[in-house]
């Protein structure tokens, strides 16, 4: 059965071993994490920077952790779920009522209460929500999260209602003035949160999820249950977001009925869908820009900012289908290609890229620009063709440059996003220069970090071969 | 008896595309069953593997009556099939594909936190030594050709450890030299393996290549059985099929 024999120039262990050296370094990822960002507040209040970064940060984790259970439903067994806030609710208001109605219960209980509550309710809601498939289920479970969200809002005795359940205690550790206890308390909580889903979707059982998304007739014909594993999704992906839900809640010491609104749900799609929903942390880097931009563009445009979001997605929806981490992780399979080819395409697909994103941002800025101060567009049109005229020599000369990968050039191309960075602070400058600082930090992950490329480089490779072993 | 259709029908909404079909496979038998397009031969094999339900009839795998369970269930009495659309998993890489059904086979599924880049790797590569994608095995099953795709969907039937492998057209698609490779691949696993074949086939040299017993569909009902000659001598057979191709 062998078709024409495909030649194979490179060899195949060049791809095999990157993989598998990935996977194990990622938990090493998580306590490097976890290491670094634990003295995140310290270092903000070293350097006299605003306090609320400190709770943004803490505010970006917990979506962080929700996008990434979200992501499970959606991303990894392909059901896109539109209520997925309805367990934010139900865990915040788990914890919350527990802690407050009955004196004295122990913090951590009640907060372990809020994923099993989560899953709880996602078994019920699943139970009938995966009885439907596409727009059916999608439309279902947001049916399902509105009647959570109203019986919030509606049950006054018991959850307070619209006015929400306020004054709830929490130990006084977790409420220091400078938030730094709260933001780390979050940081440990979401890490573990997030280091369990990335287990869970390499185990056999998310394997078995990705499948399922992939082709539920043939998993089917395998010998999977295609519904049980379904709802086992919804109820892993239920018990994490009633987490979130609870952080959420610890933060404000209240719980309002809007943790289960559904704007709440359409934002976790949209961070996954920004981020990639093929891949496992794209959920955080959605979650980290949707929450930056919110915090970064109110303050300069606060009347318009949804107006960013929304160019924002048009940009990446069609510069980026996979969204951010799908384009970094994206490897060019035609594995037949030699690795200077390799590096060819995704060069010229690189510039594509950045030709599209350097024409969109400066578009975007100027016309937001000119909506803001009107009678200034002259010079905001005159200044967006000077940075057009001016960012286009530099660019190409730069990409021209990199073609030709000395030493020096990678060196360039590893500070070079920093300057756009300093620009964007420095400036003020909305969103383009962030925009551009993705893009060069995409670009060295990607063309030069890889293995493939380094290779190019001529740089030998120390990583362990973990070969197919020989089959009989 | 491994196999046992009894008198099945299927209709949809009227349309009686299989009538009171009956066959048998025995075991280690290699079957076939031909028929023109629309003879229903693909109906039988959804019937059979639990996607239909049949309309009357009953069903029977290693004398269990199997009518009405779902294919899952189907699948891990021991049955494997491949589809006539080429049935995988497409972004997955061609190791993966693999690997979630010898993980469903073994009932590991429900392990959520062992890394399952340490479950199963062995089986799984000698799964697709046998198959013939070893090389292949971190390539996305999607890109690759359509006969290797063939080929990775037999391996995760063959993943199941099934005693009676279904194979609806095999070779659909395929030029004459990919054929008589897929043939000798698909005979050698049967019989290295000790399987059981049901398969269907359009290329009549292919059926008479390989299959033990014949059976020859003709608008949905059984129109004659046997070994290659005697179906080749048939003269109905001769009238409604194979004058056709000839």
């Amino acid at each position: 059965m062998n078709t024409p024999p495909t030649t194979l120039t490179v060899p195949r262990q060049v791809t095999v071993p990157t993989r598998t050296a990935r996977g194990d370094r990622t938990t090493w990822i998580f306590v490097a994490a976890l290491v670094l960002l634990f003295w995140v507040p310290e270092a903000i209040l070293y350097m006299g920077w605003a306090r609320f970064w400190i709770t943004l940060l803490a505010e970006v984790f917990i979506w962080g952790l929700f996008a990434v259970a979200f992501n499970l439903l959606m991303g990894y067994t392909g059901m896109i779920s539109f209520g997925q806030a309805a367990y934010l609710g139900i865990g915040g208001y788990t914890t919350g009522l527990l802690l407050k109605k009955i004196s004295g219960f122990p913090f951590a209980l009640g907060l372990i209460a809020a994923p099993v509550s989560g899953a709880l309710a996602a078994l019920i809601i699943g139970y009938f929500c995966i009885r439907l498939t596409h727009t059916y289920f999608a439309m279902l479970t947001l049916a399902f999260s509105m009647i959570v969200y109203y019986t919030a809002f509606k049950w006054y005795d018991f959850t307070g209602g619209d006015n929400g359940l306020i004054g709830i205690p929490v130990p006084a550790w977790v409420q220091d003035p400078t938030f730094a206890n709260y933001y780390k308390f979050v940081l440990v909580v979401t890490l573990v949160g997030v280091y369990l889903l990335w287990r869970i979707v390499n185990s056999p059982f998310g394997k078995t999820l990705t499948a399922i998304r992939e082709n539920p007739d043939r998993a089917g014909f395998v010998g999977i249950n295609v519904k049980r594993y379904q709802l086992y999704a919804f109820i892993v992906a239920g018990a994490f977001s009633a987490l979130a839900g609870a952080l959420f809640m610890i933060n404000e010491r209240s719980v309002y009925p809007e943790l289960a609104f559904w704007t709440r749900s359409t934002q976790v799609l949209l961070m996954s869908i920004l981020g990639g929903v093929y891949t496992f942390f794209g959920p955080i880097v959605g979650a980290f820009m949707l929450q930056l931009m919110d915090a970064d563009i109110t303050k300069d445009y606060p009347q318009i900012w949804q107006l960013f979001l929304g160019s924002m997605l048009v940009l990446i929806l069609y510069g980026l289908p996979g969204g951010i981490m799908g384009f970094i992780q994206a490897r060019d399979t035609a594995s037949t290609d030699d690795a200077a080819t390799r590096v060819r395409k995704a060069m010229g697909e690189f510039s594509r890229k950045f030709w599209y994103f350097f024409a969109a941002a400066l578009f975007f800025t100027a016309f937001f620009h000119i909506l803001q101060a009107p009678d200034t567009w002259k010079t905001t049109v005159l200044l967006t063709a000077a940075q057009a005229v001016v960012g286009v020599v530099l660019c190409t000369w730069m990409l021209r440059q990199l073609n030709t990968f000395t030493q020096l050039w990678r060196v360039v191309f590893l500070v070079f996003p920093l300057l756009p960075l300093a620009l964007h602070i420095a400036l003020h400058t909305p969103l383009s220069g962030l925009m551009i600082v993705v893009l060069w930090a995409v670009f060295i992950y990607n063309y030069l970090w890889q293995a493939e490329i380094r290779e190019a480089f001529g740089q030998p490779q120390h990583v362990a071969l973990d070969i197919a072993p020989e089959a009989q | 008896m491994l196999l046992r259709v009894e008198k099945v029908t299927k209709s949809f909404d009227g349309f009686v595309a299989v009538q009171d079909v009956e066959i048998t496979v025995a075991q280690g038998q290699m079957a076939c069953i031909i028929g023109p397009n629309g003879a229903g031969k693909s109906t039988i094999f959804n019937l059979i593997t639990g996607h239909l339900q049949p309309t009357r009839g009953k069903i029977f795998f290693r004398d269990q009556d199997i009518t009405g369970l779902p294919p899952y269930t189907i699948c891990q009495l021991g049955m494997g099939r491949s589809f006539q659309r080429t049935n995988i998993f497409p972004r997955l890489s061609v190791f993966d594909n693999v690997q979630v059904a010898v993980l469903a086979h073994r009932k590991k599924t429900l392990n959520f936190f062992t890394p399952s880049k340490k479950l199963v790797q062995d089986e799984t590569y000698a799964l697709l030594a046998q198959v013939g994608l070893a090389d292949e095995a971190q390539s996305i099953s999607g890109m690759l050709s359509y006969g290797f795709q063939k080929q990775l969907e037999l391996g995760i039937a063959l993943a199941s450890e099934p005693a009676l492998l279904l194979l609806d057209e095999p070779t659909a698609g395929m030029s004459p030299q990919e054929t008589a490779n897929a043939i000798a691949l698909i005979a050698k696993i049967v019989r290295e393996r000790g399987l059981t074949l049901l398969f269907t086939e359009h290329d009549m040299d292919v059926v008479f290549s390989i299959a033990e017993k014949i059976t020859v569909l003709h608008q949905g009902q059984v129109l004659a059985e046997g070994t290659a000659t005697e179906v080749r001598g048939n003269p109905e057979v001769q009238r409604v099929y194979l004058g056709e191709t000839a």
